[in-house]
């Protein structure tokens, strides 16, 4: 009899997980859920399971170890099978003893810290099933639901899930962007923000003045902070995050939002004299070391580097 | 769409409601390509329902909530909460410790599979890369861990 009931549960299960699949079959789980009153009240249960878990899943972050973690931000990096036959070993040890205390130490909120290492891209899943891509050296702070809005600091691209009655937000240097269910990129940095939507539409409030501007697929904003102003254009090429494929890719960028990319991604401050952040920059920045990368913008842009203090900084060559 | 709601809601009543929401709020977005329209609607259904679910289980525990101070200290004023933040936190972890208990208690393939899609977001894919596995095996995994899941936490 149990094993009858637990076929249901895993049935409901499967119809459960499969939804957010385009080949979803919504008339086949209509008939199932028709066959019997059981399958309604199993699918229930999962369905409010599984939203439990996602509410919960930055505190189960924090309190469940994860065997097969991703490699920490260490010098050294390790093969795979090296840290991951380490950290496991750390697992059941810790399995048997923390999982059901509570942590000593209490963060203020319920809230979640993502970060991309210098160098190195990350992918995130949220609570809800959306994705974030977060560029090298960039910060994603996320609450435990889709009502809080997202914190970025630096660049990331959004694929975010479809939810009508949920819109995500996102807060970046002083500007929020929201959206309902699209993919869309967002850089920022340098007291800029440039938002270029993929797909869907997005609506995006300013610090400086009253209202939204909405966005569709296919177009590019550029909004600066030291000013107010913003200016729309049209993409040439899809949005899909700059530093995807590991290389920075830019198009039409300011040259204010390059800089800030290349600092964050070397981890050092590079800086850009305010008479030429505005310009744009289209092209191709192989990753590096930053002295490298930012003496190829230099020469690609034809633009001098100096020192500045402990910054490296770009601009116009003396004379002009 | 609406036989849909019927089976999943088990009540026309409540059915005809979530449509009617459905229908309020898809056409107050003005969305640009859609993808796969029908896929969209269904997802979105489906948040309505469970919202719906959410906000009722919310409303029986403060009517519960309420009825139990009432019987402590009848008369007295309902004093102001000076941290509901607390609490929700608090409760959050509680939930939140729960949940882990049930998961460490899951046979070891599925509790492997779940952990690394739930809890580390990686996809199906990405999780049988690597376990080793083919995604259907993800998946069995995934149906397996969830139905010990739903009696080890019987709502």
């Amino acid at each position: 009899m149990s094993d009858e009931i637990d076929d249901i549960d895993q049935a409901a299960a499967r119809w459960h997980l499969g939804q957010a699949d385009d080949a979803m079959d919504w008339d086949g789980f209509t008939a199932w859920l028709e066959a019997d009153p059981r399958h309604r009240r199993a699918y229930d249960s999962i369905a409010r399971l599984d939203a439990r878990i996602a509410a919960a899943q930055p505190i189960l972050r924090q309190i469940v170890p994860a065997e097969l973690a991703e490699p920490a931000r260490r010098t050294a990096r390790w093969g795979w099978s090296v840290a991951a036959a380490a950290a496991a070993a750390a697992a059941v040890a810790a399995i048997g003893l923390g999982i059901t205390q509570f942590p000593a130490k209490r963060q203020d909120q319920a809230e979640i810290a993502y970060r991309a290492p210098a160098g190195q891209g990350r992918t995130v899943r949220l609570a809800d099933g959306s994705t974030a891509a977060l560029a090298p050296g960039s910060v994603l702070r996320a609450g435990s639901s889709r009502g809080t809005p997202l914190a970025l600091e630096g660049s990331a691209f959004f694929d975010v899930r479809h939810d009508p009655a949920h819109p995500l937000v996102v807060q970046a240097g002083g500007y929020e962007i929201r959206d309902v269910g699209t993919r869309f990129e967002v850089m920022s940095g340098g007291g800029m923000l440039r938002v270029a939507v993929a797909e869907g539409r997005v609506a995006i409030r300013s610090p400086h003045v009253a209202g939204e501007v909405a966005l569709a697929a296919g177009k590019v904003l550029t909004a600066y902070g030291d000013d107010g102003t913003v200016e729309v254009r049209a993409a040439r090429t899809t949005a899909t995050g700059t530093w995807r494929g590991g290389r920075l890719v830019y198009d039409d960028v300011p040259l204010g939002l390059v800089v800030a990319d290349i600092a964050r991604y070397g981890g050092v401050p590079v800086e850009i004299d305010p008479g030429v952040a505005r310009r744009r920059f289209s092209g191709v920045i192989a990753p590096g070391k930053p002295a490298a990368m930012v003496a190829a913008l230099a020469q690609l842009t034809g633009l001098d580097v100096r020192t500045d203090g402990n910054a490296t900084r770009l601009g116009d060559r003396a004379g002009r | 769409m609406l036989r849909f709601l019927v089976a999943r809601t088990g009540d026309r009543a409540e059915a005809e409601d979530v449509l009617q929401e459905l229908w309020i709020r898809v056409r107050s977005v003005d969305a640009g390509p859609l993808g796969n329209g029908r896929a969209y609607l269904y997802r979105a259904a489906q948040n309505l329902v469970l919202d719906g679910a959410r906000a009722r289980q919310r409303r029986t525990q403060r009517e519960a909530d309420w009825v139990a101070s009432g019987l402590d200290a009848p008369g007295a004023a309902e004093p102001a909460d000076p941290r509901p933040d607390a609490e929700a936190e608090m409760l959050a972890r509680e939930d939140a410790a729960a949940l882990a208990s049930a998961i460490a208690a899951l046979p070891e393939g599925a509790g492997r599979a779940f952990r690394l899609h739930k809890i580390e977001g990686l996809s199906h894919g990405e999780v049988a890369a690597r376990l080793g596995i083919s995604r259907s095996g993800v998946e069995k995994h995934m149906a397996v861990a969830m139905a010990h899941l739903r009696r080890a936490l019987q709502d």
